[in-house]
């Protein structure tokens, strides 16, 4: 089935729908108001995901008065003074802090074109699971930033059974059974996410090609994707889920999920930016795993505000949304994860 | 304790006492009962009173015209009167229960569209109800609209305590409630959906109704399942006499409507209906629009458009006296389709060049593409309703009326794609392929509602107005159901290729039950208190939970002359149904979803007190409330229901509300010039601060249509019988919405590969729900209506503007950019982009017109 054909068709269909609906519209008119009201205060925005294993990073920025351009980077990090303000962090509810070093990101799009749209800061600090972080941002001129979370301890995840399914146009899917074990104190939030990696040469060196969305009847994921949505296009479930049906024990769940077309050495044409123009296609070799990251509710809803503000932001229907803070006198997410990979048999 | 206990029990012995007295002294006294109608049209008249002037004592007729008086046996002096009408006085010596009835003449001095409208006693200085008002039709009839098309609900929103919603919109926001929250009831039918045209119009007809009532609080226990108000629109029985109809053409929409006896003086039939014509208006346009846009090799022809109707059926069955039967029935539906072809044929040669054996070589072939590309889309929604009621007089006491309907809310789309194609190669390399894909997809949603019900009203005496009934209603929801069909079959060099899908899959459908029964007594304890006490009881199963309700409802009338009163009451109310929806509109997508087992119903507490004056042909009323609610609903950030229930339960907060509001109105309903000043101070919050269920933080934050103050002003002047002229204007504080005022820079996450923060990217921050207050609206709108008197008809021109001076009033307000460019003085030009608060504002100044002719 050309199930991409079939989209655009229905989507098509309802563009136009929209078309109809843009008759009645015809007559309307957008104008610029005046804004009345006061120019709202700017705040620290901080942000800092900690995984352990990794040196701890903090971002920081300023929030901007929303009628001020918008585009440009420097109004996040103009105000901020990096030699009088910094940011500090807090282990375990020690006394005494790390010190974060401003670091600017060299060597990259916005050194080159533009200023970073925030101050990057880190330390050598590395933290393990069950850590209790606490950054503080202090700037002059701003009111006091922080932020606290504890890192997750990974929930236990094992392969009951794998399938890897595969058509006569060689398009690959996996049906897989899964068990995840929680082993948290805290209710605690997942993600399943299926991986494809590729060597592009036959040789052991793999790369991160895609990630990708899960399919699942399963209570676990249930109420996340509408009928209308799937079949507008809305691919797969949300991969993600809480612990509310297995709090301290066990859950086993199924899924699918489908990378797609596997490139076949000497067979049809393939094109990569690694090797362009090639013909046939080379000896493409792919490798598959699922990862069960465990995430902190901060995280998660973090997650979701964004998809929320992004769905409010561009769609009609979308209710208002605001962004999830848990950064007491400012804006901004301190969280955790950890992430547990499992291969998958080929 | 004990005390206390013993004080409650005389208390509530005296007020028994009080209240029974009257129904003891009944051995002296007959009744009088009859219908009250127009003499020339047979229709009945709804709240015409009768008087005894000797006592001061008075009836006034129900819903279907039907009175009931207990007066002293003997030589009496009855006074019927109905206003807009020749009072009758009728001197009788009443040996025993009489029955009366009345056939009102036309005042003869009543102009030609100098709208009078009855005195409801209940409604009015007299009597206990409070916030109510009846709406005369003939205004309704006589304001101005958009596209001349009158509408009933937008009559509704001129009227205090009652806020419109977004521009144009016929929503009603009720004393701080929501939408969801009306009872709206055709001939006593419920309706689900009242909208045409995402709510720029109700499916009301004016020209099909004979009465039209809003209950805003103080509802008697004969009404419920719904928080915030009750809109009783009743339609017109038919002429009983001879045959009458009117066809009206406007810019929008074309009416027609007949009714007349099918057995004179016994049934009559009343039948309307309309449509409008944009889609026919359009088609030429789109149609040009496709050729033009199509060439010799690729043909496209299509059609789109939009319509709406409605149909009102009503016949009416006198048996006699003692017996009516009503049968009524409407259908509506809004319909939007598309229908597009695409025919295309291409030739055209290719030249290519391949190196076989190190040597090159040219092939020349030519391709023949033939295909065509067929489109259907069909989306609609609407109402059907039928209504059988039977009215039946035991005793001149007792009166009953049994019902038994049905009403469907319905909503399809359906698309379907029809694509062929060939292709055939000739030359070097021949080749054919055939690719064909056929598609069905159909979304549906559904309700159906089937209600039996019995009310009664028993009069014992004058001081006695007693109703009680039951009523069952069994719904089946079947919320979104979603099937596909796909048959695919191709055809390359020789190998067939064929795949089918039929599937349907959605929402399993829920069966529920609600039963409701209630009684109440109006009743005077002295010639200046009187009550109406009320208990309504209602039960709703779902999914295997059972609900219940007990909802009490009081009300008080101190009557200090005949033309001053204070009220007060109090009421609660309960509702087991909500509606999803996500717009400011009203569309097709919404759904209804009943209550579940862990969604509680909705309650609500009112308490409302007033000062009612009459000065004359002027009536005053000053009223004040406050409202509670409980278990209201209101949508997490970003969540969206486009057309699915799947899951609401987690999309949706559940919380409290609160509002409060002072309200006055000024209504002169009788003379040439008629009309209303309507002013209201309210204040209306939501709060969830439940753990699961925060929004906003947890703090209060003011519903989206709380407006501080919103005035209406509607005058209506008949210069002549060829001229009347009526005009509105109305002023409401800018309904709130949530506007984003910070950019911050948020990081993206993709699990499984981000470790650390490090894609950002400018978010818009927004600090709380409703947070913004768009600008005032304000508009102003006037009709003139010529009539002449024509040899076998009345024509009327009318002649109206919507938005007199074109206030361009917000429908949305939202961040957008402005560009901006700028020449140097080396002529070079600059481009700027800032961002602007935008404003998008729908409806600017509409002239209209409309022509109709009655016979």
């Amino acid at each position: 089935m050309k199930t991409l054909r079939f989209e655009i068709r229905i989507r098509s269909a309802f563009a136009a729908l929209a078309a109809v609906a843009a008759l009645f519209a015809a007559a309307s008119c957008e104008k610029e108001i005046e804004f009345k009201g006061d120019e709202t205060t700017p705040r620290l925005v901080l942000y800092s995901l900690s995984t352990p294993g990794q040196k701890l990073s903090a971002d920081v920025s300023s929030s901007v008065f929303f009628l001020k351009p918008n585009y440009d980077n420097k109004l996040f990090t103009s105000t901020l003074d990096t030699l009088k303000g910094g940011l500090k962090v807090y282990v375990n509810g020690s006394a005494t802090p790390y010190v974060m070093r401003y670091t600017p990101l060299e060597d990259d799009y916005y050194s080159s074109f533009w200023q970073a749209p925030t101050l990057h800061y880190e330390t050598d600090y590395i933290p393990s699971e069950g850590d209790r972080i606490r950054i503080v941002a202090e700037f002059p001129g701003f009111e006091t930033a922080e932020g606290e979370t504890t890192v997750p301890v990974a929930g236990g995840f094992s392969i009951v059974s794998s399938k890897k399914n595969v058509s006569e146009d060689n398009r690959v899917s996996f049906d897989i059974t899964a068990r995840v074990t929680d082993r948290g104190a805290e209710p605690e939030y997942y993600c399943v996410a299926p991986a494809r990696w590729c060597s592009f040469d036959g040789g052991e060196t793999y790369e991160l090609e895609y990630t990708y969305a899960i399919s699942s009847q399963d209570p676990l994921f249930m109420g996340t994707t509408s009928d209308l949505m799937s079949i507008l296009g809305e691919e797969g479930t949300s991969s993600y889920f809480s612990d509310v049906l297995f709090s301290g024990g066990s859950y086993e769940f199924k899924f699918s999920f489908e990378p797609g077309e596997e490139t076949v050495p000497g067979y049809g044409y393939y094109y990569n930016e690694n090797y362009p123009g090639e013909d046939p296609a080379p000896d493409v070799r792919y490798r598959y795993d699922v990862s069960l990251v465990t995430l902190t509710e901060s995280l998660y809803n973090h997650v979701l505000s964004m998809r929320s503000v992004s769905a409010s932001t561009y769609g009609f229907f979308g209710e208002s949304a605001t962004l999830f803070s848990n950064v007491k006198g400012g804006y901004g997410c301190v969280c955790s994860s950890v992430s547990l990979s499992l291969p998958l048999d080929n | 304790m004990m005390k206390r206990r013993i004080l409650t029990v005389r208390l509530a012995a005296v007020i028994a006492c009080l209240a029974l007295a009257p129904l003891g002294a009944f051995a002296q006294k007959h009744t009088v009962s009859g219908y009250m109608t127009d003499s020339k049209s047979g229709e009945s008249l709804i709240g015409a009173a009768v008087v005894n002037p000797a006592s001061g004592q008075g009836s006034v007729t129900n819903n279907y015209g039907f009175y009931t008086f207990t007066v002293p046996a003997g030589s009496i002096t009855l006074e019927y009167s109905y206003m807009g009408y020749n009072s009758v006085t009728l001197n009788l010596d009443l040996l025993r229960d009489t029955v009366i009835n009345i056939a009102f003449e036309p005042a003869a001095e009543a102009l030609a569209g100098a709208t009078v409208t009855a005195s409801r006693s209940e409604i009015g200085v007299r009597g206990t109800q409070m916030s109510a008002i009846e709406v005369p039709v003939n205004i309704i009839k006589s304001l101005p609209a958009i596209g001349g098309e009158v509408d009933v609900i937008k009559a509704l929103q001129l009227l205090p305590g009652v806020q419109s919603g977004t521009e144009g919109s016929a929503g009603l926001y009720v004393r701080g409630g929501g939408p969801d929250e009306n009872l709206l009831l055709l001939d006593g039918v419920p309706l689900y959906n009242v909208n045409h045209m995402g709510g720029f119009f109700s499916v009301f007809d004016a020209d099909a109704i004979k009465n039209v009532t809003l209950y805003k609080g103080s509802f008697p226990a004969r009404f419920g399942s719904r928080l915030s108000s009750v809109v009783d629109v009743r339609l017109k029985d038919g002429n009983d006499q001879e045959f009458h109809g009117g066809v009206s053409i406007g810019l929008l929409a074309a009416k027609f409507n007949l009714e007349g006896p099918i057995v004179k003086g016994r049934t009559t039939f009343n039948i309307s209906a309309r449509r409008t014509y944009y889609d026919i208006l359009s088609a030429p346009i789109i149609s040009y629009a496709m050729r033009q846009n199509s060439s010799e090799e690729d043909r496209m022809r299509g059609t789109a458009g939009y319509y709406f109707y409605d149909l009102n059926a009503k016949i009416t069955h006198r048996f006699g006296n003692r017996d009516r039967l009503f049968l009524s029935y409407y259908m509506g539906d809004d319909n939007v389709y598309a229908r597009l072809r695409d025919n295309y044929e291409y030739d055209y040669d290719l030249d290519y060049e391949v190196e076989m054996g190190g040597i090159p070589r040219k092939f020349t072939s030519h391709v023949t593409e033939k295909g065509s590309d067929i489109m259907n889309i069909g989306w609609r929604w609407g109402n059907i309703v039928g209504a059988a009621r039977w009215n039946h007089v035991f005793s001149p006491k007792l009166f009953m009326n049994l019902t038994l309907n049905y009403t469907q809310y319905r909503h399809n789309l359906s698309i379907g794609s029809d694509f062929n194609e060939t292709t055939e190669t000739t030359g070097s390399m021949p080749s054919f392929s055939s690719d064909s894909t056929h598609v069905e997809m159909a979304y549906k949603s559904l309700i159906n509602d089937i209600t039996a019900g019995m009310d009664f009203e028993y009069k014992p005496s004058p001081a006695h107005d007693i109703r009680f009934g039951a009523n069952y209603t069994h719904h089946m929801f079947r919320p979104a159901i979603t099937s596909m069909k796909a048959d695919y079959s191709a055809m390359d060099e020789g190998q067939r290729e064929s795949q089918k899908l039929d599937t349907t899959f959605g929402d399993r459908n829920l069966l529920t039950d609600e039963v409701a029964a209630y009684a109440e007594d109006n009743f005077s304890l002295t010639s200046w208190l009187k009550l109406n006490l009320g208990l309504r009881w209602s039960l709703y199963r779902v999914s295997g939970k059972t609900y219940n309700s007990l909802e009490p409802r009081v009300g008080m009338r101190f009557l200090v002359n005949n033309d001053l009163s204070f009220k007060a009451s109090y009421s609660e109310m309960s509702q087991y149904i909500h509606l999803l929806s996500n717009s400011n509109l009203s569309l097709p997508t919404d759904l209804w979803v009943p209550v579940t087992a862990d969604i509680e119903p909705m309650r609500s507490r009112q308490v409302a007190a007033g000062v009612f004056y009459s000065l004359g042909v002027v009536d005053f009323s000053l009223e004040g409330y406050y409202k509670t609610m409980d278990n209201v609903l209101e949508y997490r950030d970003g969540a969206s229901f486009l057309g699915s229930t799947t899951g609401w339960e987690s999309k949706v907060a559940c919380g409290r509300g609160w509002s409060y509001g002072v309200e006055f109105l000024a209504q002169k309903k009788v003379g040439a010039t008629t009309g209303w000043v309507a002013y209201t101070w309210s204040k209306a919050m939501r709060q969830f601060d439940r753990e699961g269920n925060l929004i906003n933080f947890g703090e209060p934050f003011p519903a989206k249509y709380d407006r501080r103050h919103d005035l209406s002003v509607v005058v209506n002047h008949a210069f002549s019988k060829a001229l009347d002229i009526s005009g509105t204007f109305v002023y409401g504080t800018g309904i709130c919405g949530s506007l984003a005022m910070q950019n911050v820079q948020a990081p993206q996450y993709y699990p499984g590969v981000t470790t650390t923060f490090d894609q950002f990217s400018s978010v818009p921050y927004l600090e709380g729900r409703n947070n913004y207050r768009m600008p005032a609206y304000h508009r102003m709108d006037i009709a003139a209506n010529f009539h002449k008197q024509l040899r076998h008809c009345e024509r009327t021109w009318s002649i109206s503007v919507y938005n007199l001076y074109n206030r361009k009033n917000p429908f949305m307000v939202y961040q957008s950019s402005k560009t901006e460019s700028t020449t140097g003085p080396d002529d070079s030009v600059h481009i700027t982009s800032r961002p602007i608060l935008s404003q998008l504002s729908i409806f600017p100044i509409m002239p209209s017109v409309s022509l109709s002719f009655k016979f």
